[in-house]
């Protein structure tokens, strides 16, 4: 959304302007707004109605009038009605560095009996967080006086970024507490060879706008705006939260489609040469390709080549941190190929130059990234294009590839890149989907043999295999610690679902592997594991869940549940019985479907001879790349998990048989 | 309100320190970096191959101190040691000195330049705090095998002619030297903790206490704390008795510490005209003198902690601010809501005392060296008649009956102490009546809670529980500080997700929180059923666990052995379950009645099946205790059995 044309005014009638503005505000140093006595006697909150605190406005000015500064001036009132609003409304920092300033602060507290209790100019400090190298992050801080359930606080400061715009400004509407009225005064910068501003609202209510008002503002306000929450898997925080984002721009009119053509067009003239193929790159592409007889096979040698051939200089560790500081990326994919490292472009850049030269087109791609928000290529802008990867095609379908990311194996990229709008930047830019991996792409493949003793103790051998995005979620986790640490890891992990478990001969292997599937083998022995009573054994055969709590507890939610990739579970588990026991009433946990998204698939069997039982766990989902669930599904889909844990805690009961019983 | 921003851009600058190579190693660390490593065990992430401290003290008071220090890192979480930091007042003190170097275990050394000093406030949550350090961060190049040293020199002017330094954190140290250079004719005295007296060696007036291959210190759960574990050395110095040239602070034993403090504290206790006010609004309907201090605790734990330190090397961080302009923000520290609460009991003519204590370790300061340097917090005595009784009262020699309070504390009530006090050694600041006396320590009793439960199962397993618990004591606190510091929405989730850990898929109808701070107690009533909670196998056997919900307070000794000693706090809980059983099942099966009776606790469980109900109970008493590590197996066997005994099921079978 655009702001309306901009008027560039002469620079004295802007000049005056500007005066009558800082006048006013300077007039107001000593003026607050009017209580409302309702707002001063209310004892609960009007937005949320268990919120400690509620802002009864938060008004925001941001004037990009001049051309060299960009001021914020706030004023907030808040009602506190709780001891823990209290505690969270007591205390401002208002940090700043560099050329920023804090001005003009002013605060009181206006109790419930109308008491006020000002601000003293000496109650406002000025901290010197840091100092470094000529740089100094400062904080003004201040305690607000006397606050109690029931009164109202509010401050009010100014704060000047000296040589800043307001481009690329976030405008958050949603703050850590309810806000019954919520404003944004913006002045766009309307000098010489200005740009227009406009403006782009994430979760908004719709037909919100900038309404024009005076001296060159424009407002845009938002009543009874809830507090955010966080959650755990959720989407990401722009995705959900409501903002708005300012920016300047001079393509306020082109339609999305020529926009993304120009501008891939213009990357891609940019960005050429760093995909030529000279003569070397022939070379090497034919060498690389040799026998391969399939376009598949072609692309993965070439693919395998740039991946483990070519170092990412950021994991050389023969360089040093301070050289890696001083790495200067390559030219050409020729000298990436000469010197044998590069920066990750170079590695990409050199996969698409041998792709190329092997006779496919390849090209740059562009795109979001999942971790921050879901790309709407609506939005006219290349603000949150901050993934690059390689288009190939192949066999006319384009190929989504990135050799520079280390742990990624061949036809996958990392989870944040995948399922997202991607910009194919060549002479005619295309946007072409990337594709979730599937489920079997990604699984975690456990298998264990034990045998169970008397006494409950379970002892045996477990190897967990991991593969596709799981397996580059561990190694990203693993691959920067220690063995030792590592195997630390590993046995936290374990003693927190079974605290008895005691871990010898822990292999942990593929770490740091760009391709293997990241693997545990262990011997482990877990007192207690099955329950004994006078005459019976009480036997949970899935071993890999047992101590795993539901994956949700909480009844209500207020964000959606986004899993970041599809993935599968494969368990195995066969566990020699103890001598003289038999099953007692067995009967096994019950598969069932979540349509096309899972499917959850148990079996229990025992060995003819009667000593061995066997546990099969197969495990799907966000099959049909369902990884985002509405919050009107939560109901349902913690039942889905509910039921998970509760088939997956299924007992058995082994009987001791009269004979041993009597011995 | 704005800390993530505080924290982004102290990550933003951080990350860009800059770094200049250079090959100008000091002999010294050239020396320790060719020391061979020891062997320890694999888990250890570094060595300290020197660690040394040399004080000059001048006759003027102005002390210089130069740090020397060097480090190898063993394995890569090791890396983390590798920082230079020193501390300093900005408002009496500057670090003039900082230098580091990198010897790395193959390729070139490196030479910190002066554009990688970092200048850091000590405590960014604080509103204003003169404490601040240098440091240079070495953890982004120090890999496995390197040897990381520095050298700081810094100056200062302190009141205080005490120093304390600890040979050792959880690294082993090789050499650990601490050097004091005093003018002629001053003499010093030390004293040792966590380690046997070690004499200084001493040439004319330099003294040097010296200690090598100190082993390291793990880190164990219930373990003491380091301060408690690491060798440490108290130092007091002086000069000729016949000269008074400075303003130095010298204290030969505790009443001179207990002077000198009431001569910062009792100034800022005079209650003003508001303040009196307020008190005795406060206490207007209260009918006892316990009912007052009461009311007035609650008052003073309501007022914000507020943290505004200036002065600090000047005693400030030692004096409150005054009681009236305390009462008048309506925010403090901890020694500002002592002395508030103070005042306000002195304006109802109540009589009560600061107390400077050490708060996070119990057996931190020690009797044997008085000084004020010892402590880091600050609660009060009340001195009280004989009809108020309370579990936190001690009898003072001189000063008489006293309840205890730690108004900073807002979960825990008057009467009571929070865990990490009780049982320290705390000076009562009263000048010449004061004196260092020891903190109670409330009984199992006074800290334990009863859980009722009433729960009915049906033949397809399905439950159906009421539960009603109430807590006192710690368990008060624990239950009151969750319901108090979560909102209602994340109060709920919580005691969803204790209740879901124990039966999967529950839903929770009730939960009834009900804090009685006044008396100390804490109730809790929660509603739930639970589809399928008993197992039911071929239609025949139905399988439960009569323990429903967890104890929310277990200890995990989940280690094979165990260095240091075991730290147990006291505790009690008591727990009767009756669950009615589906008509159409009898009781086939009952676990064993357990009784587990050992020094430092008794747990017990018992089932009887008593018309159609059975009837669980179980219940533990664990006494406060320190165990020492050869005992380690016997401790953590008792536990192992009460987590075992509470995984028990019980077997129905069709009739």
């Amino acid at each position: 959304m655009m702001f309306p044309p901009s008027f560039s005014l002469p620079r004295a009638v802007l000049l005056c302007l500007t005066i009558a503005l800082f006048s006013s505000i300077a007039l107001a140093g000593d003026d607050w707004k009017p209580i409302d006595p309702a707002d001063l006697a209310s004892k609960t909150p009007v937005v949320e109605k268990d919120a400690d605190a509620e802002a009864l406005f938060w008004e925001v000015r941001v004037d990009d009038g001049e051309a060299d500064e960009l001021i914020f001036t706030n004023y907030v009132r808040v009602k506190v009605f709780t001891e823990r609003g209290k505690e969270s409304q007591s205390k401002i920092d208002l940090p700043y560095r560099g050329s920023y300033r804090i001005k003009d602060i002013a605060a009181r507290t206006v109790k419930a009996d109308g008491t006020i209790v000002e601000l003293k100019k000496d109650d406002v400090f000025e901290r010197t967080l840091l100092k470094m190298n000529g740089v100094k992050v400062k904080a003004k801080s201040f305690a607000m006086p006397a606050v109690e359930p029931g009164a109202i606080v509010e401050y009010r400061w100014r704060e000047i970024r000296g040589g800043r715009s307001a481009n690329y400004v976030q405008l958050q509407f949603q703050r850590d507490i309810p806000v019954r009225n919520l404003t944004y005064l913006v002045r766009p910068y309307s000098g010489p060879y200005a740009n227009g501003m406009s403006y782009r609202p994430f979760h908004m209510p719709n037909g919100l706008k900038f309404e024009k008002v005076k001296d060159g503002f424009y407002r845009a306000q938002l009543s009874n705006v809830a507090a955010f929450h966080e959650e755990p898997r959720m989407p990401p925080e722009d995705e959900v939260r409501s903002w708005i984002l300012l920016y300047y721009t001079r393509d306020q009119k082109i339609a999305p489609d020529k926009y993304w053509s120009d501008l891939g067009k213009g990357i891609y003239e940019n960005s050429k040469d760093e995909m030529k193929v000279n003569d070397d790159v022939r070379k090497k592409a034919a060498e690389i390709v040799g026998d391969a007889s399939t376009a598949d096979e072609k692309l993965k040698r070439i693919y395998e080549f740039c991946h483990v051939q070519i170092k990412n200089y950021v994991r050389d560790e023969s360089l040093t941190p301070d050289e890696k500081a001083k790495f200067k990326a390559n030219k050409s994919p020729a000298d990436t190929l000469k010197r044998g490292i590069g920066t990750g472009g170079n590695i990409d850049s050199l996969f698409a130059a041998l792709s190329t030269a092997a006779g496919f087109e390849a090209h740059l791609a562009i795109s979001g990234n999942r971790q921050n928000i879901f790309l709407d290529r609506d939005f006219t802008n290349p603000y949150f294009l901050d993934s690059s990867f390689i288009a190939v095609k192949v066999n006319d379908k384009w190929q989504f590839l990135s050799p520079a990311e280390y742990y990624t194996p061949y036809g996958m990229l990392r989870w944040l890149e995948e399922g997202q709008n991607a910009l194919i930047i060549s002479k005619e830019p295309e946007w072409v989907m990337t594709p979730m991996s599937s489920a079997d792409r990604s699984v975690q493949k456990s298998v264990g043999k034990f045998r169970l003793l008397e006494d409950g103790t379970l002892e045996g051998e477990v190897r967990i295999e991991y593969t596709g995005q799981l397996a580059m979620d561990k190694k990203y986790y693993n691959d920067d610690d220690s063995p030792q640490q590592r195997e630390d890891t590993l046995r936290a992990m374990i003693k927190e679902r079974m605290s008895t478990a005691e871990l010898t001969n822990v292999k942990i292997e593929n770490v740091t592997d760009p391709a293997k599937p990241f693997t545990y083998d262990y011997h482990i022995r877990v007192s207690g594991y099955a329950q004994r009573t006078g005459k019976r054994l009480f036997l949970q055969p899935a071993f890999f869940e047992h101590g795993v709590a539901p994956l949700f507890s909480g009844s209500d939610r207020r964000q959606a549940v986004y899993f970041h990739y599809p993935w599968r579970e494969e368990e195995e588990v066969t566990i020699a019985l103890p001598e003289g026991y038999a099953l007692d009433s067995p009967d096994a946990p019950a598969p069932f479907s979540i349509g096309a998204t899972g499917q959850y698939k148990p079996s229990i069997g025992i060995t003819k001879d009667g000593k061995d039982l066997i546990f099969k766990r197969s495990f799907f989902f966000c099959g049909g790349d369902a990884i985002i669930f509405p919050l009107n599904s939560y109901g349902q889909l913690k039942l889905v998990f509910d039921r998970i844990n509760k088939e997956d805690n299924h007992t058995i009961t082994l009987k001791q048989n009269t004979a041993s019983a009597s011995n | 309100m704005f800390s993530r921003s505080i924290r982004l851009l102290f990550i933003i600058l951080v990350a860009a320190v800059p770094v200049l190579a250079g090959d100008d190693v000091p002999a010294w660390l050239q020396q320790v970096a060719g020391v061979p490593n020891p062997t320890y065990q694999k888990d250890v992430p570094g060595v300290v191959l020197l660690k040394d401290q040399h004080v000059t003290v001048s006759s003027d008071g102005r002390v210089t101190t130069i740090t020397t220090y060097a480090l190898r890192v063993l394995l890569r979480e090791g890396r983390e040691y590798a920082v230079a930091r020193e501390a300093y007042e900005s408002d009496a003190g500057k670090v003039k000195e900082m230098h580091a170097w990198l010897i790395r275990p193959s390729g070139p050394a490196k030479r910190y330049s002066k554009d990688a000093v970092l200048d850091l406030i000590e405590d960014p949550n604080d509103i204003y705090n003169e404490s601040r350090f240098k440091m240079i961060d070495g953890s982004k190049d120090a890999d496995t095998g390197a040897t990381f040293g520095y050298q700081t020199t810094t100056e200062e002017r302190s009141i205080f002619s005490q120093d304390i330094w600890s040979f050792q954190s959880r690294l082993p140290a090789l050499v650990s030297r601490y050097t004091l250079t005093l003018p002629q004719g001053w003499h010093a005295s030390s004293v040792t903790f966590n380690h046997p007296n070690i004499e200084p060696s001493v040439s004319g007036s330099t003294y040097t206490w010296e200690l090598r291959d100190l082993p390291p210190i793990a880190p164990e759960p219930s373990s003491p704390r380091v301060s408690s574990l690491a060798p440490r050395l108290a130092v007091s110095y002086f000069p000729p008795g016949d000269t008074k040239p400075l303003p130095l602070q010298t204290f030969a034993n505790w009443i001179e510490v207990s002077h000198w403090l009431t001569g910062l504290h009792d100034p800022q206790a005079v209650p003003d005209e508001a303040l009196t006010v307020k008190a005795r609004q406060l206490t207007v309907d209260a009918k006892t003198e316990l009912e007052k201090i009461r009311a007035i605790g609650r008052y003073v734990q309501s007022v914000r902690y507020i943290s505004i330190d200036i002065g600090v090397s000047r005693g400030g961080g030692m004096r409150p601010h005054s009681a009236a302009q305390v009462f008048a923000k309506s925010y403090g520290d901890c020694k500002d809501k002592a002395n508030l609460m103070r005042s306000m009991l002195k304006a109802i003519n109540i009589t009560a005392y600061p107390v400077a204590i050490f708060s996070g370790d119990p057996t931190y300061v020690r009797e044997e060296w008085a000084s004020p340097n010892q402590f880091n917090h600050c609660i009060i005595a009340i001195r009280v008649n004989d009809e108020s009784q309370a579990a936190t009262v001690i009898n003072h020699p001189k000063l008489g009956r006293l309840l205890i309070f730690d108004p900073t504390d807002d979960d825990t009530p008057t009467g009571d102490l929070p865990e990490h006090e009780q049982g320290s050694f705390a000076l009562i600041i009263a000048g010449d009546d004061g004196s260092l006396v020891r903190m109670p320590v409330t009984p199992p009793e006074a800290n334990g809670f009863t859980r009722q439960i009433e729960a009915s199962l049906t033949e397809d397993g399905s439950l159906t529980a009421s539960i009603q618990e109430d807590a006192v004591g710690k368990s008060a606190v624990s239950s009151r500080s969750e319901f108090r510091h979560a909102s209602p929405a994340e109060y709920l989730n919580l005691i969803e997700g204790w209740i879901t850990s124990g039966a999967t898929a529950a839903k929770v109808s009730k939960v009834e929180p009900r804090d009685n701070s006044n008396d100390g107690r804490f109730d809790l009533k929660v509603e739930f059923t639970a589809p399928s909670y008993g197992q039911l196998m071929q239609n025949r056997l139905l399988v439960f666990k009569p323990a429903l919900v967890s104890r929310r307070e277990i200890l995990f000794l989940t280690e094979a052995k165990r260095a240091h000693p075991i730290v147990l706090h006291s505790r009690a809980f008591s727990e009767i379950a009756h669950v009615k059983l589906p008509a159409g099942f009898e009781v086939d099966e009952l676990p064993d009645a357990v009784k587990l009776e050992t020094a430092f606790g008794l747990y017990k469980t018992s089932y009887e099946v008593k018309n159609g109900a059975l009837i669980f109970t179980r219940s533990l008493a664990q006494r406060a205790m320190t165990i020492p590590a050869d005992q380690y197996d016997e401790v953590r066997k008792f536990y192992e059995r009460i987590r075992a005994a509470e995984q028990a099921p019980v077997v129905l079978v069709k009739k």
